[in-house]
């Protein structure tokens, strides 16, 4: 094996080679069959005697005689009455749409089948998103289904109808008699709302508007009121800048605007012979974020010196500018990074970016001024357009706890937040909410804090209601409904007309706003600038003139008190998961299951802790531990985490919810309520005591479900090194054959008549498919986990069978760490003595769906023929004809086999599986089989997405484009790291990528011919000793 | 010649069974492959064999049971007329006497063996539903409509144009004609009683694939050329509708393995054109959907 080779292991416990991994990597099952527990839950148990067979014998005969007397049911066939023209029985409609619920945003086109909406893809037209959706706006097509949501408006817990709503609101209004009455809403970015919220405040002058952000961005609106005059985001250019340095923003995870980040910044990391460069990414952070794990350069601090880290960097790179210091304590992170950082930043100046997700307005001051040195306003940070997604500003909201408590402000009319759950001082919103004169929810299901008002309007999915938005100034989006709406309820624009007297309908009142865009464009023809607008879903202007914004300077003292804290201790961060993002669709079981990128882990919350911190506390895995911040404790599981620093444990917010759909409920505990109030909200606590409970809990991590029994299965190569030559790294197995001559040759595994193999040779005369995979551009964000959960009815198990090793996912992305210190990996296992602070750690991401083997071992050992090749090169599994021996799966070298354990379509212990409703079900891509108990099933290319690309081909009379056919994970990845197509088109872009040097198969030396292949990740590291 | 007794026993025993129990599953089979591949008049068929077979069997068993008796009283008339010692042929004395209990046992076995067998048959014919020709809500008649009138299917099925579903017209298809034509009659009153109420004529569906199975109208009447009546047979002459076809997996895979593709459409010539094999097989014969992939799993079932 090539010494360059890194080696790679999948958990903490494989790496610690402990008797329980082994012991488990040793089985192919978890546990013995559960026969007792499955048998014993009815009637029917194992300890039956001979009468009781005779009975279920008897019986069993008898039901069958019986069944088989009935008629086949009679089916109806029940057309329209008037047809419309744009629906037909069968074919997929799609709609351009806007996904935005005041943290994320997306530009997206629904696909509807016989009226219904079954799925998300990103709008490629969209110039923020660019055709990228993440895991939450994928899986959102599920919330319009759910069965908690609200039915129609009510009063308490009794329903009521609008008009007696609409009464009830004007006399709670009345009752104020003038006193000021407050909407609280999320950041809206709605023209249209905006301006109907103004005309509601004319009607009602007693009424003020606060926004509120569940994740608050209050310190930067601060830091650049003070710096550029506007309490406003810039747009950050990822793809401009050649050295992005992140301190704890988790840009590719969920810091702003994710998925935008991830487009630009993967095209700076794609690489190829033409264009042998990439970007160089530094992350400085506490925890291990998927920013973090995708960085070159990676360097962690203890979260409460973060001002201090950002204060130290500011110094070392206004040296190199030659601008005064601050006068704060020296620090330095492992490796010397932020000297190092510094000089490289300053090396790219112009096309530099430093961002930092801190909510501190001094910080932001202080990165602010760095941005200013580097030169990035202008180049990689846009005043022209700035952002709007973020409006909250933390004090406003302490400002009206304050004053609802005084009775300074008699109401409340809250639009979809949920401060009762996600603000620090939820408990003290309960009380407030349910005494206030004026207690009104406007919400689409019940939450912690809609339960708590008197008045609830139930509001519209986005699905069913107009709308626009306008995220970033001068990029519009609009928002149309896929389906009419299924409940008695209302947009919010509706209700704000309803307020204001108004009888226009939403729909007027969105278009009167796009009529002054049409003008304001010098559109000739208002109704073709409409249309135009609503097919494409975006419409752009340009909003500021470039660089209209000036920096006011910079104030050194941003810097006063900063100190270096306290030594001992431990500090808590508070983050967002991929799945869960602010909690708010805590219901959906899909997010629920995504397992989370970097520890694994899904169905709930745990304290990431440092390896050897742990070890010194006699932490494992499933402790739990009681931490303790202030007067608030919570209670949680313990989850040894490569990568942390070792004076920072880590917990997710977004779980524990209360007023929740069935999934949701009793999932973790509720973090936000460690987040330190105040006038900026802190996810930072430092001086936090954690002690074990004495109590063990069993985790649900995917990552250990199988084993890689040491084998190189990721290969990578470095800037430098790749420059040098394309195929560095990429080392790839051959057998040394004698010749006749008597001399050696080099023998490849590969579809040449020269390898060796035992397998008949196939023509795929036709096409040939096949994909490929950049280990490079993959940030790990789980987006093709959910689309594909979703476009190919793949069911939810729920915790107990994903601990128990069946998750059903048809893809899943292995992660895999290498401890590091000072550069070097540590090859050895067990090594604690050289694995420093335990926070140095090398990560790989890996998308693994089935590889469509063209010698596939899943094949030769099916007894039944239940999976077969195709002559396009496919796998195909045939469900109808499988009974489940699952030998398939036990051949398979990449694990990718999933087995059916159970009827989750009607097993009541699988009560989150949304096709257990009849609701739910409308969620079902009817193009795909809904699979039964008792057999194997895997991923399929998405044939029913190749069968339909051929269709449009042959009704064309032509060949099928290159990029024509999409898989759903394709479809999804923001990063653009999966490319599918036919290997038998020379032209098309997996051809090519198949050919690039950087391609390899996952043990190819099996010979097995994947059909998947992936290119070699490549760091751009200074020093690449490793 | 205890040998030949226990012989005997099996031979009456399988060819009892061979004819009652096995012969409809047998027919049932000759007749699939009448259907299928083998001309009807070929003569002498699986089926006639096999009877003769059993002809042969029960004569063969007539022979031994009556040999049996010739034996049993030769037996007799020696050890009555002490020619022959009882005690030295005892080994070899004949002990099976056929009785009462063994010709019940043996009918009961038979008729265990026939039931089996005939629910065999019965259970292969379960959810074939050829030949249903259920009531309609309306009496429509296609005889009248695409026979008489020559309306093109597609004027009313007009999703077999692009979707995978042909689709029941709506009523407001009907009603393109029928508001002014015959617009008194009383089956046309239900077509209008249903676009005034606004509410969809309930039709029973009559072909219903299974939904595993991925069928596509379209791909089918459009691209392939297929006439409606190579499934849903002599439609123009039935006044009402029924399942002319099996619907069965069989029934595609036959088709699909004996109609030529239609190599003109530009598809075919931009994946497989400069393919050799291909060339070839176009030169002799053309190609079939079974040449081209079409009997793999997935291309129906995903």
């Amino acid at each position: 094996m090539d010494k360059t080779q890194p080696k790679y292991w999948r958990s903490l416990a494989e790496w610690q080679q402990e008797e329980s991994f082994r012991d488990e990597a040793s089985r192919e099952f978890k546990e013995e069959l559960p026969l007792e527990e499955i048998l014993g839950s009815g009637s029917l148990s194992l300890s039956s005697n001979r009468r009781d067979f005779l009975k279920f014998f008897g019986f069993g005969m008898g039901a069958a005689t019986l069944a088989a007397c009935t008629k086949a049911p009679v089916k109806k066939a029940i057309p329209f009455v008037n047809h419309p023209e744009e629906m037909s029985p069968s074919l997929a409609t799609w709609y351009a749409t806007t996904y935005y619920d005041g943290y994320d945003y997306a530009s997206v086109l629904v696909k509807t089948r016989e009226g219904r909406p079954i799925k998300m893809e990103g709008n490629a037209l969209s110039p923020i998103s660019q055709g990228g959706v993440n895991a939450r706006v994928h899986a959102s097509v599920l919330s319009l289904y759910d069965t908690t949501r609200y039915k129609s408006p009510r009063s308490g817990t009794q329903s009521i109808s609008w008009s007696e709503f609409d009464q009830k609101f004007s006399a709670q209004m009345d009752a104020a008699a003038g006193r000021p009455v407050v909407m609280l809403t999320n950041s809206v970015v709605s023209p249209t709302t905006r301006r109907l919220m103004t005309q509601a405040m004319a009607k009602y002058p007693n009424l003020r508007w606060v926004s509120y952000d569940s994740i608050s961005a209050s310190g930067m609106l601060d830091a650049n009121e003070v710096d550029f005059g506007q309490a406003a985001l810039p747009s950050y250019r990822f793809a401009q800048a050649r050295v992005v340095l992140g301190i704890d923003a988790d840009f590719l995870g969920n810091w702003l605007m994710p998925v935008a980040y991830t487009r630009d910044y993967t095209q700076n990391r794609k690489i190829n012979p033409d264009k042998p460069e990439m970007s160089r990414h530094i992350q400085f952070e506490s925890r291990l974020s998927v920013t973090g794990s995708n960085a070159d350069v990676r360097a962690t601090y203890r979260a409460s010196q973060e001002a201090l880290v950002v204060a130290n960097l500011y110094n070392a790179v206004a040296k190199l500018a030659g601008q005064s210091l601050l006068s704060v304590p020296a620090l330095e992170l492992a490796g010397n990074s932020i000297t190092q950082s510094a000089a490289a930043l300053w090396k790219a100046k112009g096309q530099a970016l430093v961002v930092c997700g801190s909510n501190d307005p001094k910080v932001q001051r202080m990165v602010n001024g760095i941005n200013q040195m580097l030169g990035s306003y202008g180049s990689t940070i846009d005043w022209s357009s700035p952002m709007s997604i973020r409006q909250g500003r933390d004090k406003d909201m302490e400002q009206l706890m304050a004053d609802l408590k005084s009775g300074a402000v008699a109401g409340l009319i809250v639009c979809g937040a949920n401060p009762v759950y996600d603000h620090p001082k939820g408990n003290e919103w309960v009380e407030l909410i349910k005494k206030a004169t004026v207690s009104v929810a406007f919400a689409t299901q019940p939450d912690e804090t809609a339960v708590c008002a008197r008045l609830i309007g139930a509001c519209s999915h986005f699905l069913e209601s107009w709308g626009d938005a306008e995220p970033v100034a001068g990029q519009y989006s609009l928002q149309q409904p896929a389906i009419s709406r299924l409940y008695d309820t209302r947009s919010l624009n509706e209700w704000l007309l309803q307020m204001c007297g108004s009888s226009e309908s939403a729909y007027d009142a969105l278009k009167s706003t796009w009529n002054g865009l049409a003008s304001a464009s010098g559109a000739a023809d208002a109704g073709a600038f409409w249309r135009t607008a609503l097919h494409n879903g975006v419409y752009s202007v340009q909003a500021n003139p470039v660089s209209s914004v000036a920096y006011k300077g910079f104030d050194a003292s941003v810097a006063l008190g900063i100190t270096a804290g306290k030594a001992d201790g431990l500090d808590l961060v508070l983050y967002e998961k991929l799945s869960l993002g602010n909690g708010a669709h805590a219901s959906n079981p899909w997010l629920q299951e995504m397992p989370d990128p970097i520890s694994k882990a899904c169905w709930d919350n745990y304290l990431a802790v440092n390896v050897k911190t742990a070890r010194e506390n006699n932490w494992k895995d499933g402790d739990m531990v009681k931490v303790k911040a202030g007067s608030v404790e919570v209670e949680v599981p313990v989850l040894v985490q490569p990568g942390m620093h070792p004076r920072t444990v880590a917990l997710a917010v977004g779980y524990g919810r209360t007023e929740v759909g069935v999934a949701g409920k009793g999932i973790g505990v509720n973090a936000f309520a460690l987040v330190q109030a105040g006038s900026h909200r802190s996810s930072i606590v430092s001086g936090v005591q954690v002690s074990a409970t004495g109590q063990t809990t069993e985790l649900a991590q995917t990552q250990t479900h199988h084993t890689i029994e040491g084998r190189n299965i990721v290969k990578e190569t470095h800037l430098d090194r790749y420059v040098a030559d394309h195929s560095d790294g990429n080392v790839r197995p051959y057998v040394t054959r004698k010749k006749a001559d008597g001399t050696y040759e080099k023998v490849y595994p590969g579809k040449s008549r020269n390898a060796i193999t035992l397998w008949q040779d196939r023509d795929y005369e036709g096409h040939h498919w096949a994909m490929a995979v950049d280990l490079n551009a993959c940030t790990g964000c789980g987006a093709c986990v959910v689309s594909c959960q979703v476009e190919n009815n793949v069911p939810v198990v729920g915790k107990q069978e994903v601990i128990n090793r069946r998750e059903m996912h048809w893809i899943r992305i292995d992660r895999y760490y290498a401890f590091v210190e000072d550069g070097e990996r540590i090859d050895k296992e067990n090594d604690y003595e050289r694995i420093g602070t335990g926070d140095q750690v090398d990560v790989v991401f890996q998308p693994v769906m089935c590889m469509q083997c063209d010698n596939a071992p899943c094949e030769t050992v099916c007894p039944v023929l239940a999976t077969v090749h195709s002559d396009e090169g496919l796998n195909q599994m045939v469900y109808n004809r499988c009974v489940g021996t699952r030998y398939c799966a036990n051949n398979c070298p990449y694990k990718v086999r999933r087995f059916n354990w159970f009827s989750y379509i009607d097993n009541p212990k699988f009560n989150t599986n949304p096709s257990q409703t009849d609701l739910g079900r409308m969620v079902l891509n009817p193009d795909v089989t809904v699979r039964a108990r008792g057999v194997m099933e895997k991923c399929t290319f998405c044939v029913q997405r190749i069968q339909a690309g051929k269709l449009d081909a042959k009704r064309e009379g032509r060949g099928v484009n290159d990029g024509e056919v999409k898989t759903a994970c394709q479809q999804s990845c923001p990063a653009g790291a999966i490319v599918f197509g036919d290997l038998n088109d020379p032209e098309s872009e997996v051809s090519r990528l198949f050919l690039n040097e950087r391609s390899y198969g996952v043990i190819e030396e099996l010979n097995v011919l994947p059909s998947v292949n992936y290119l070699t990740k490549v760091r751009n590291r200074d020093t690449a000793k490793a | 010649m205890r040998a030949i007794f226990h012989f005997q026993k099996s031979v009456v025993l399988w060819s009892g069974a061979l004819s009652v129990g096995l012969n409809p599953l047998i027919s049932v089979t000759a007749l699939a492959q009448d259907a299928a591949a083998a001309p009807a008049d070929s003569g002498f068929g699986l089926s006639q064999l096999i009877w003769i077979l059993i002809f042969i069997a029960a004569a063969v068993a007539w022979l031994l049971v009556r040999s049996s008796r010739m034996l049993d009283e030769e037996y007799q008339e020696r050890v009555d007329s002490g020619k022959a010692d009882p005690e030295k042929l005892k080994d070899v004395g004949i002990k099976f006497k056929p009785r009462a209990v063994h010709v019940v046992g043996a009918l009961l076995t038979l008729f265990l063996i026939g039931g089996i067998g005939w629910g065999i048959d019965v259970a292969s014919h379960v959810g074939i539903q050829q030949g249903y020709q259920p009531a309609q809500p309306v009496a429509f008649s296609h005889e009248l409509h695409a026979g008489a009138h020559q309306i093109a299917c597609s004027y009313c099925h007009t999703g077999v144009e692009r979707g995978k579903s042909a689709t029941i017209p709506s009523v407001n298809i009907c009603m393109n004609c029928h508001n002014q034509i015959k617009k008194d009659a009383p089956e046309i009153k239900k077509i209008h009683a249903a676009w005034e109420q606004n509410r969809p004529i309930e039709w029973i569906r009559i072909h219903n694939l299974p939904d595993f199975a991925y069928f596509n109208h379209y791909q089918h009447y459009k691209i392939a050329g297929i006439e409606c009546q190579t499934c849903h047979g002599p439609i123009e002459k039935m006044p009402e509708v029924y399942q002319h076809s099996q619907l069965t997996m069989g029934w595609c895979i036959n088709c699909h393995r004996e109609t030529k593709v239609d190599l003109d459409n530009g598809y075919y010539q931009a994946v497989h054109g400069d393919k050799p094999a291909f060339q070839a097989a176009l030169k002799e014969k053309g190609l079939t959907i079974a040449n081209l992939g079409g009997l793999e799993c997935s291309k129906c079932h995903y």
